[in-house]
């Protein structure tokens, strides 16, 4: 009797147990979700995704550092993600700066309110192997040391690759700028 | 064209807002529900393995059973009762040049690397001793002959050479004549041979 009343026990433990790791995180998960496919439904899709690999595996119970292994269980389910749902991103920014330079003009916008949305729509337009770092980066939470960790790669290559995203944005900036001034 | 510190605040100050979203609320309910949901729904991969298992185990026994249980071919008979002289002679060569089923062998992956490093392993033993190979073209004429019988014998050879007797001379041999002891000298005997041609 008492067997049984701790087998029927652990179950529910196990599942408090989970939802105390799922309130700590969710909103973590997501962003991590969110910086790679800057899609809110999306990442939550992917949110729940990761959980419930992790619910089903029971890997979960065996987690040392929980932000690191879950932000790299959430970035893998999002190249998945991106990979089964490839997105077009030059097109979307080449349609971004046509109607801006249509209306506005690029220097106008990137000083007005919608100057991020631009450096956004860049930042979407970079290679992957800049776009993952420069991405992750802009969590707040997240350093190099932990972003290498994520991407499986070495510190020095992260930080290498965060000074080569930040030089073409700039340079693709400076550009839009002086196509601005020309006019 | 701006100055590189002026473009490093642009990026700096738009960079946090490039991941700043907030789920929807609701979202660990949401992840809470649909882990449970599928914690406690029946495992399908277990239903699945569950049936495939002893489909698979059935499938191997009768592969088993077939090949310990295959039925001898009629190659070996076959060969044993086909006498070249007692039967046309087409028949045994049919019967030998066409090869039981039971004998033909798949070539598989192993059977192909191996084969590259060993020789290629022996013809298994077959009830008839020795083993029938087909006929060589000298033997099927061989039993052509046979079977349709001698009709005539083989001119001789001896008869189409052409040779000449030997012709020896006959030997001529004269009498002797003795002669007088104080007359002229003995006259010597002329004996006269005809050498062969």
């Amino acid at each position: 009797m008492g067997v049984r009343s701790y087998a029927d026990l652990q179950p529910k433990q196990e599942e408090a147990d989970f939802e105390s790791l799922v309130h700590r995180q969710s909103r973590f998960v997501f962003q991590v979700a969110y910086a790679m496919l800057r899609n809110s439904h999306n990442a939550e899709d992917v949110v729940q995704e990761t959980f419930l690999s992790l619910y089903r595996s029971g890997a979960w119970r065996h987690i040392k550092d929980e932000r690191a292994f879950l932000a790299r269980a959430a970035w893998r389910q999002a190249v998945d993600f991106l990979r089964s749902h490839p997105r077009r991103w030059g097109e979307d920014v080449e349609a971004a700066f046509t109607l801006a330079s249509s209306e506005a003009g690029p220097e106008e916008i990137l000083l007005t309110a919608d100057s991020h949305a631009a450096v956004h729509r860049l930042i979407d337009a970079l290679p992957e192997e800049l776009r993952h770092p420069l991405a992750l980066s802009s969590l707040q939470e997240l350093n190099s040391r932990e972003i290498a960790a994520i991407l499986g790669i070495p510190e020095g290559t992260v930080r290498t690759r965060l000074m080569r995203a930040r030089e073409v944005l700039k340079r693709k900036l400076s550009i839009q700028m002086e196509l601005h001034h020309a006019k | 064209m701006r100055n590189d510190h002026e473009l490093d605040e642009l990026i700096n100050a738009a960079l946090p807002g490039y991941s700043a979203a907030e789920p929807r609320p609701g979202l660990e309910q949401r992840v809470m529900a649909a882990s449970v949901a599928v914690g406690r729904s029946p495992n399908r991969s277990f239903w699945g393995w569950a049936l495939a298992i002893p489909v698979v185990a059935c499938l191997l026994l009768f592969l088993l059973f077939a090949t310990r249980h295959r039925p001898s071919s009629g190659f070996a008979t076959a060969g044993l009762h086909a006498s070249p002289a007692t039967s046309a002679p087409d028949q045994p060569k049919l019967a030998l040049q066409t090869p039981s089923p039971a004998i033909i062998k798949k070539p598989t992956l192993r059977g192909l690397t191996a084969g590259a490093r060993k020789p290629p392993p022996a013809l298994p033993k077959q009830d008839v001793f020795p083993t029938p190979t087909p006929l060589t073209p000298e033997e099927t004429s061989l039993i052509a002959l046979g079977s349709a019988g001698v009709q005539t014998a083989p001119p001789s050879t001896a008869a189409t050479t052409d040779i000449d007797p030997i012709r020896i001379a006959e030997l001529r041999i004269e009498p002797l004549s003795v002669p007088l002891l104080d007359s002229a000298p003995s006259p010597t005997v002329p004996i006269s041979k005809d050498s062969p041609q």
